[in-house]
């Protein structure tokens, strides 16, 4: 009875075998977090990219408000900040650049808070160094302004200076939402 | 024959609606890929299932095999059926699995060596972990490393010797060797505990 079985009979098993089997536990999750977690890699590689053009921005917008203080003429009879015309400083520019500013402010507060607040201080040097860039070029745009509040170039770059700010912090937000936990546990 | 009509009708269908989700997951969307996981994970465990003769094995493999798919499958082209270039996917993700695995080359030099097998020597599944199986696919599991791939890709899964050689890094003879032991071993393991039927030569 211990006969051996035929090639044929083998083949004929080999057939039968069901196609499809079924794991015992669910695969799916484990999936979804591995592809999430390489989307978010590559996400962060094209982030960094994305930056580069702002930074680009940033140094040209710098780079034209110095030579701007520098060799414009209202700059020679720039009034110095100190404790002596400290009244003027109170309100030292025209309204609409404060309404600019307090705008910009409250944009900028919105957009952070909706990011849950995240903890500047902890971005990638560079991202850091972008945001910084555009802080200064800001100051000297408001600067210049102190001494011309109705220059329309000035205002359109203070203009252009904050939606670059927002636009970065836009670009920042995906590496913000995914270091979250970490920036909760510091 | 009927059944096979209706059968084509659902292939019809079912490949319509594979080919959406794949240019839907080619542009990022996991939920066309996750449709297209619901489809074919069930098959694609099965190859990981039989080549590597282990349930936790099978599953940490099949996972990666889906994960490897979403980064890769803007190359399919459409060249072939794509669960046919999926099932190509997957018998090179288990390979490499296989081959990262610390003692894959003792384990194929102890093969090669071997003279004689034994199955209860060598059972590589408990037997717990094997009761849903079909019995052809508990005696496919026991056999050794080696022969039991080459086994199964090509009796199973249809690949060419030509084709497990390239892949394995082996001789085309020495995959028809395999191919062979793998036979011989599972005809007589299979003598002992079935009933051989009237066709039976």
């Amino acid at each position: 009875m211990n006969k051996q079985m035929s090639d044929k009979t083998l083949a004929a098993y080999v057939d039968s075998l069901p196609k499809e089997m079924n794991p015992q536990r669910d695969l799916w999750p484990g999936i979804e977090r591995a592809i999430h977690d390489k989307s978010q890699q590559s996400g962060n590689v094209n982030q960094k990219n994305s930056v580069a053009p702002v930074a680009w921005a940033a140094s040209f917008i710098a780079a034209v408000l110095l030579s701007w203080v520098t060799f414009s003429p209202t700059s020679t009879v720039t009034a110095p900040l100190n404790a002596s015309n400290s009244n003027e400083l109170q309100s030292p520019y025209g309204q609409l650049v404060s309404s600019m500013q307090v705008s910009f402010q409250q944009q900028k507060q919105a957009m952070l808070v909706s990011y849950g607040q995240p903890d500047m201080t902890h971005l990638p040097a560079n991202m850091q160094a972008q945001l910084e860039e555009l802080a200064k070029a800001r100051n000297t745009i408001k600067k210049a302004l102190f001494n011309d509040e109705n220059n329309i170039d000035l205002l359109n770059l203070l203009r252009f200076t904050h939606q670059q700010e927002l636009n970065l912090l836009q670009q920042l937000y995906p590496y913000m939402k995914s270091n979250n936990v970490q920036w909760q546990t510091i | 024959m009927h059944n096979s009509y209706v059968i084509d009708a659902k292939d019809l269908f079912a490949s319509s609606d594979e080919q959406e989700w794949i240019t839907q997951a080619k542009n990022g969307s996991q939920t066309a890929f996750h449709q297209l996981y619901e489809m074919h994970h069930r098959r694609v465990y099965a190859l990981c299932w039989r080549m590597l003769a282990d349930k936790e094995s099978a599953e940490d493999v099949c996972q990666e095999v889906f994960v490897v798919l979403w980064q890769k499958i803007h190359n399919f082209r459409g060249e072939s059926k794509f669960s046919t270039w999926l099932h190509s996917v997957a018998s090179n993700v288990v390979l490499s699995y296989l081959r990262k695995q610390k003692n894959w080359l003792q384990r194929i030099f102890s093969i090669e060596d071997q003279v004689k097998h034994t199955l209860p020597e060598e059972t590589a599944v408990p037997l717990d972990d094997t009761s849903d199986l079909e019995v052809l696919d508990k005696h496919i599991a026991q056999l050794p490393e080696r022969a039991r791939i080459v086994f199964v890709l090509f009796a199973v899964e249809g690949y060419r010797h030509e084709e497990i050689a390239k892949m394995l890094n082996i001789a085309v003879g020495s995959s028809k060797s395999q191919f062979h032991r793998a036979k011989a071993l599972l005809k007589e393991s299979l003598s002992g505990e079935l009933f051989l039927g009237e066709g039976d030569e």
